[in-house]
C-alpha cells in the first residue's frame, strides 16, 4: 500500500492484519444479516423492505443481506468534491489524495481566551471561529459551533448564514433540528448559484450519526435521503462508546461502528445511487474510572487509524476521522501529547479528513487558542506526510564537492535554490535562543497562540458575500423565523 | 534615485556583480562615496536586517547580501582612505580559542559591515594574545568574540582577563555572543555587551559606541 505525493512513495501504516480486516468485514455483513439494525423511520423501513431487507414491524429491526450491502457499496462514490465559495479552495477526497483538516464543530461552550473561563457561545464567537479557520493555512474547511443567544428553532439556519459570511472555505454542518434541513439546503443553493451548481460543487457537507448500538434515527434517514437528492455529501459519524454503547473490546466497537455505517450506506444508496458519503467512525472509549466517554485516549486514536484502514482497504470510501483530539479540559501538555498522536496515527493510516481542531474537553468545548495550536500540528503532520525526495538534485553531489573548498554550504547556490522548499516554517513554535525568547517577552506556546489569534481576528477579513446573496440569505432567515419560531 | 534603488534591490538579493557595477556607475556619475555608502549600501543592508528579524529572510540570504556589500566595499574603502572618511566604528572579530564554529560570527560580521562598521575578522580559534596584538595595532572601538561550545566559551573570560593584564581593557569595548551564552554569563566574565543574535549584536555594538 503506497501513496503517491509528488514523487514520494509512502507506505500507509496498517494497524489491522489482512486477516483482521477480512474478519471485521465478514462479521459486519453477518451482523447486518442475522442481528440487524433498528430503523426508526417508517418510509426508510419501507424502502429497505422493498429492496429485500427483512423488516420486523414490531421491533423495527431491519435485517440486510450481504448482497444488498455489497450492491450499495458499489454505487458509493470513491472520490468526492467538497466545494468552496471560492473555487480554488475546493477539496477532493479520494484514496491516496491529500489529507485535509477541518475544525471541530458542535459545542455550545467556549474556553474564553481572555478570561480562561468556560462560557456560552455567542453569535460573535460563531463568526470569529469561522473567520479564524478562513485565515489559517492548514485548516481547509469549517464547521460551526452553536450560539446560545439565538432562537433555538432557527439556530441552524442563522448559524449557516454567519458561516457563509465569515469564510470562503467549505462548510460542514450538523443540524440540530430536522426542520432546518430544507432551509439550510436552500441557503447553500443561493450561495452556490443554483441547484445544479450546488450538485457539481456542494458548498456544504452534512454530519449525521446513528445511535449506538445500531439504531438509525429519523434525522439520519432524512439527512441521507434529502442530501442524496441534492448531491450534498454526508459524514456518517458513528460514535459507539467502547464499554458502554459498544463492546469493551476495541475490535468489538469497531465492528458495531462498521455495522452502523454500512446500514447508512445502504439507506443512502437505495434512496440515491451514487450519493456522496464519508465514513466517519469516531469511536469513543468509556473511562471506567470516571464514566466519561473519552475521545483522546490512545485507544481512540488506534481505533481511528484502524477505521481509516477499513474504509480504505474494504470500501474505498473517503474516511473523515477525529483528530487532533484530547480529553484535557484546558490547553496544556496533556492536550499537546494526545493531539499529536491523535493526528499522526490516523494521518499515516491514510485519512482523507481529520476533524477536531479547536476542540477541548472531549469535544464539548472549543478554544480559539487550541485552534491555532492545532493549525500548527496540522502543518507539521502535512510536512511529515510529504516526506522528502531522493534524486540527483536533492543528493547535491555537486554542492558537496564545492563544500570542500568553501568549508560549508551556507552560501552555495544549491542551498539558496532549496532554501524555501524543504522546510516547514512554523507560525507558533519557537526556535529562538533563551536570550531572544526572553527579550521578546518570555511567551509560552499558549500565549503566542493567543496573541496570533488576537492579531488574526483584528486583521483578517474574508471575502464578503455579494450584497444580493446576503439579502437572499436574510430573506430565508426571515421566512424560517416566521415558519419555525412560533410559540 | 533609481540607481540607488536598483543598488539596494541587488544588495537585498545578494547579487554581488550588480552591486559592484552599480556602485561604480554611481561613483562615475559623481555620487560621493559617503552617500553611496549611507543611502545605498547601509540602507539596503538595513532592509536585509529588518526582514531577517521578521523571519522573511534566512541566514544564507543575509550572508550573500553581506558578501555583495563586501564586494562593493572593495571599491569604496580606498576612496574613504583617500577622503579621510571614517566608518561609524571599527570592530575586531574572532571565535574564542579552540572554537572552530564561525557561522554565527560571520553573520555578525556581515551585519556589522552592513550597518557601516569596519570589520577586521580574525577568523576562528583566535588566541587571547592574537586579539591583544591586533587591538594594540589597530585600536578598534570594539572587540567581538563568539563561542558555540561550553568548553570554549570559558576562553572568552581568559581573553578578557588578558586584556586587563595588558592594560588595554579600558581602551576597547568587548562584546560576546554564541549559542550557550546568556546575558548574565556575559556580565559575569566582564564583557561590556552580549549579542543574543546577529541583529542584537549590531544594536549592542551601536550602543557601545555611544557609551
Amino acid at each position: 500500500m503506497t501513496k503517491k505525493t509528488g514523487q514520494v512513495e509512502k507506505a500507509f501504516v496498517r494497524f489491522l492484519s489482512d486477516e483482521g480486516v477480512r474478519k471485521i468485514h465478514e462479521q459486519t455483513l453477518a451482523v447486518l444479516q442475522d442481528i440487524g439494525v433498528t430503523v426508526m423511520h417508517e418510509s426508510g423501513r419501507a424502502m429497505l423492505a422493498e429492496a429485500g431487507a427483512k423488516v420486523d414491524p414490531q421491533t423495527h429491526v431491519v435485517k440486510i443481506s450481504p448482497e444488498l450491502v455489497e450492491h450499495s457499496l458499489k454505487s458509493a462514490p470513491k472520490r468526492i468534491v467538497l466545494g468552496a465559495r471560492e473555487p480554488d479552495k475546493d477539496l477532493f477526497l479520494e484514496l491516496g489524495g491529500k489529507m485535509y483538516a477541518r475544525n471541530g464543530g458542535g459545542p455550545g461552550h467556549i474556553l474564553d481566551m481572555e478570561t480562561g473561563q468556560v462560557r456560552e457561545i455567542t453569535v460573535a464567537d460563531v463568526g470569529n471561529y469561522a473567520r479564524l479557520v478562513d485565515a489559517l493555512d492548514h485548516i481547509e474547511y469549517a464547521a460551526p459551533v452553536y450560539a446560545q443567544d439565538m432562537p433555538p428553532a432557527t439556530r441552524d439556519i442563522r448559524v449557516l448564514a454567519t458561516m457563509f459570511a465569515n469564510t470562503v472555505k467549505h462548510i460542514n454542518m450538523r443540524i440540530l433540528d430536522v426542520h432546518s434541513l430544507p432551509y439550510v439546503i436552500r441557503m447553500a443553493e443561493i450561495v452556490a448559484g443554483g441547484k445544479e451548481s450546488l450538485r457539481q460543487r456542494p458548498l456544504i457537507t452534512m454530519l449525521e450519526s446513528p445511535i449506538a448500538p445500531m439504531k438509525i434515527p429519523d434525522v439520519l434517514v432524512e439527512t441521507l435521503v434529502t442530501c442524496g437528492e441534492y448531491g450534498i455529501p454526508v459524514e456518517i459519524c458513528s460514535m459507539p462508546i467502547a464499554g458502554a454503547t459498544g463492546p469493551i473490546t476495541l475490535a468489538g466497537s469497531l465492528l458495531v461502528s462498521n455495522v452502523e455505517m454500512l446500514a447508512a450506506v445502504v439507506i443512502s444508496q437505495l434512496a440515491h445511487p451514487g450519493a456522496p458519503l464519508e465514513f466517519a467512525p469516531r469511536i469513543m472509549v468509556m473511562d471506567m474510572a470516571t464514566g466519561k466517554g473519552l475521545t483522546g485516549s490512545i485507544e481512540c486514536a488506534l481505533l481511528a487509524a484502524a477505521g481509516v484502514q477499513l474504509a480504505r482497504e474494504c470500501y474505498q470510501i473517503p474516511a473523515n476521522m477525529h483528530g487532533p483530539y484530547s480529553d484535557s479540559v484546558v490547553v496544556d501538555s496533556q492536550s499537546a501529547i494526545e493531539r499529536t498522536y491523535f493526528t499522526f496515527l490516523p494521518a499515516f493510516a491514510g485519512a482523507n479528513v481529520l476533524a477536531g481542531a479547536g476542540h477541548v474537553e472531549q469535544g464539548l468545548v472549543i478554544s480559539f487558542t487550541q485552534l491555532l495550536i492545532d493549525d500548527e500540528i496540522h502543518g507539521i503532520v502535512n510536512r511529515a506526510l510529504e516526506g522528502f525526495e531522493v534524486n540527483d538534485e536533492t543528493l547535491a553531489v555537486d554542492a558537496i564537492a564545492r563544500s570542500v573548498a568553501e568549508g560549508n554550504f551556507l552560501m552555495d547556490e544549491h542551498t539558496l535554490s532549496h532554501l524555501r522548499t524543504e522546510r516547514y516554517m512554523p507560525h507558533l513554535l519557537t526556535r529562538q535562543s533563551r536570550a531572544i525568547w526572553a527579550t521578546e517577552g518570555s511567551k509560552d506556546m499558549a500565549t503566542r497562540a493567543r496573541e496570533r489569534t488576537q492579531e488574526l481576528l483584528k486583521t483578517h477579513r474574508p471575502t464578503p458575500l455579494d450584497d444580493d446573496v446576503a439579502k437572499m440569505l436574510d430573506q430565508v432567515i426571515a421566512e424560517a423565523a416566521r415558519e419555525l419560531e412560533h410559540d | 534615485m533609481t540607481l540607488l534603488e536598483d543598488l539596494r534591490k541587488a544588495l537585498y538579493k545578494g547579487d554581488a556583480k550588480t552591486v559592484t557595477a552599480l556602485s561604480q556607475e554611481a561613483l562615475d556619475e559623481g555620487m560621493s562615496p559617503g552617500s553611496l555608502l549611507s543611502d545605498g549600501l547601509i540602507k539596503g543592508m538595513d532592509m536585509v536586517g529588518v526582514d531577517f528579524r521578521d523571519g522573511t529572510l534566512f541566514v544564507p540570504e543575509v550572508l550573500i547580501a553581506g558578501r555583495a556589500m563586501k564586494a562593493a566595499m572593495g571599491i569604496l574603502r580606498p576612496l574613504f582612505v583617500e577622503g579621510g572618511i571614517e566608518p561609524i566604528g571599527r570592530v575586531v572579530l574572532g571565535t574564542a580559542k579552540g572554537d572552530l564554529h564561525d557561522i554565527g560570527k560571520n553573520l555578525v560580521g556581515m551585519m556589522l559591515e552592513g550597518a557601516g562598521f569596519e570589520v577586521h575578522d580574525l577568523g576562528v580559534d583566535v588566541a587571547p594574545e592574537k586579539f591583544i596584538e591586533v587591538a594594540r595595532e589597530e585600536k578598534p572601538d570594539i572587540v567581538g568574540m563568539s563561542a558555540l561550545l561550553t568548553t570554549t566559551m570559558v576562553m572568552m573570560k581568559t581573553t578578557i582577563e588578558a586584556f586587563k593584564k595588558a592594560g588595554l581593557r579600558d581602551q576597547v569595548k568587548i562584546i560576546v555572543g554564541g549559542a550557550p551564552l546568556t546575558e548574565s554569563y556575559a556580565k559575569e566574565i566582564g564583557a561590556d555587551g552580549f549579542g543574543a543574535d546577529a541583529s542584537m549584536a549590531v544594536i549592542k555594538a551601536k550602543e557601545l559606541l555611544k557609551a
